[in-house]
């Protein structure tokens, strides 16, 4: 009977070892899958892009904004050279030249050209505009279509940001990118709640929007400047006001006269606090994504 | 000491079950896609071919003059025969005009051979939008003195053709400029 209870005890002994060690791994194994999985919720991922290296890698974000923070803004930076830019905006139903880009929130606004290699044959080919502005003094909020072509699963090769651009011809100077981060839920599925993306600069600015997240912004009054891809408007800063006329927990539709090249147009309000940024036009309406808790946890770990 | 591990071993499973339903939970939670404003073929088609004078007339760099008549525009399709399973149809753009940069609609339509003609086989461009751009300059920076070319294609899991394709004769249908190019291949099983 002695020998019978050694026997089972050596059996069940390397049994019970086994299942800690199995159970010790399977708790290891759904600890990192843990990292993906609350990605949307504790943790945010995207695809970020490093230059200098050319390496493409996922990066993990943590959330910053709690269930009970009802807004949180990040202040605009003014450089000393402006006062106060808080004005009030009257809203025309169309597009309205900017007559000074040389002054804030203007300063802070971008024109992006996007290069793809779509031939695949090493040089860039194919371009596309979009807008954008600075949020940090190295950060750009934009609108993640104008840098990844869904349709042919690519990434921009090449982007050249022109600050504050309002002049007739295109400066043979511009900004380069040191790198930049879309949502994969965009890269992967084109989700449009996702269509935003910020680009990191290899040069500082000394002004630059602020950004704000509320979980209310029913009829805010904003403006948005950006630039049009008609040759009409090439190079020439255009502006036009409105109001966030609705929005959902991700995306806004809004009163802003809104045309093709505008996409990536920060959506800021008197006091350049950008609220959104515009993706697209419903009959000539600007909508958008908002700054979600996904985007000001991004930018604030950025900073 | 037996009912302690056979106790330890039930509950190690019944853990390791809960962890696993939970994560699939999780992952499925995110995979919930909004998309925009539902839009048919024939309205993408008509803002296509909309696109204005101005637009496709004008250069994106000053450096680069842009093609005014798109009368030297030569499509090529990369393979004449494709597989019916075949994931990407491929089609070369170029301007003959050399150092002439051109604007180019990088949204592709589909058309197949009927004994009535052809006719455009349709798809559920579920992640366009109505007022997405579709046109795009093709020029290469630095180098004015050679011929410019892109290439457009149908992604034919992304574009929703999978499944409608069979075996015959297609075309692909090229907006450059206000001009419409087509790329004929065949599709074999």
């Amino acid at each position: 009977m002695r020998n019978l209870k050694f026997k089972i005890r050596k059996i069940l002994v390397p049994i019970t070892i086994i299942s800690f060690v199995l159970s010790f791994s399977f708790e290891v194994i759904l600890a990192d899958n843990k990292t993906e999985s609350q990605s949307g919720n504790d943790e945010f991922e995207m695809l970020s892009y490093d230059v200098d290296s050319g390496e493409k890698y996922i990066s993990y974000f943590k959330n910053v904004v709690k269930d009970t923070d009802a807004e949180l803004i990040s202040p605009a930076h003014f450089d000393g050279l402006d006062s106060s830019p808080t004005q009030q905006y009257s809203y025309p139903d169309s597009l309205s030249p900017v007559s000074n880009a040389n002054v804030s929130p203007y300063k802070n606004v971008v024109m992006c050209r996007n290069g793809f290699d779509l031939n695949n044959d090493g040089s860039v080919e194919t371009w596309n505009i979009s807008s954008g502005g600075f949020v940090y003094n190295d950060l750009i909020f934009t609108c993640a279509h104008g840098i990844y072509w869904y349709a042919y699963s690519k990434t921009a090769n090449v982007v050249r940001v022109y600050k504050a651009l309002n002049s007739s011809t295109l400066p043979s100077t511009y900004i380069s990118l040191s790198g930049w981060h879309l949502p994969t839920q965009y890269t992967s599925s084109k989700d449009v709640n996702y269509d935003w993306a910020v680009l990191v600069t290899t040069s500082t600015t000394g002004s630059w929007f602020g950004y704000g997240y509320a979980n209310s912004i029913t009829n805010k009054a904003v403006n948005s400047a950006g630039y049009v891809d008609q040759n009409a408007y090439y190079y020439f800063m255009q502006e036009s006001p409105g109001i966030m006329s609705s929005y959902s927990s991700y995306r806004f539709t809004s009163t802003i006269y809104t045309l093709g090249g505008q996409s990536g147009s920060a959506v800021f309000d008197s006091n350049s606090i950008v609220w959104g940024v515009l993706t697209g036009t419903l009959n000539a309406n600007g909508r958008g994504c908002l700054v979600t808790s996904h985007v000001y946890s991004v930018l604030e770990g950025l900073k | 000491m037996r009912k302690i591990v056979v106790i330890f071993v039930f509950f190690s499973v019944i853990l390791s079950c809960v962890s696993s339903c939970s994560k699939r939970t999780s992952v499925e939670s995110t995979k919930k896609i909004e998309y925009a404003d539902s839009v048919s073929q024939a309205d993408i088609e008509r803002r296509i071919s909309q696109v204005s004078d101005e637009k496709i007339k004008s250069s994106l760099f000053d450096e680069i003059p842009c093609e005014k008549k798109y009368n030297r525009i030569v499509v090529n399709i990369k393979q004449s025969v494709y597989k019916i399973d075949e994931k990407h149809i491929e089609c070369t753009v170029t301007n003959q005009n050399k150092g002439y940069g051109f604007w180019f609609c990088w949204l592709v339509f589909l058309e197949q051979e009927t004994q009535t003609g052809w006719i455009p086989v349709e798809f559920k461009p579920g992640y366009l939008d109505a007022n997405d751009d579709y046109y795009a300059f093709c020029a290469i920076l630095d180098n004015p003195t050679i011929e410019y070319s892109t290439q457009v294609m149908i992604d034919t899991e992304k574009a929703f053709y999978e499944g409608q394709l069979k075996e015959g004769k297609y075309r692909l249908k090229i907006y450059v400029g206000k001009e419409i190019h087509y790329a004929e291949f065949e599709i074999q099983d």
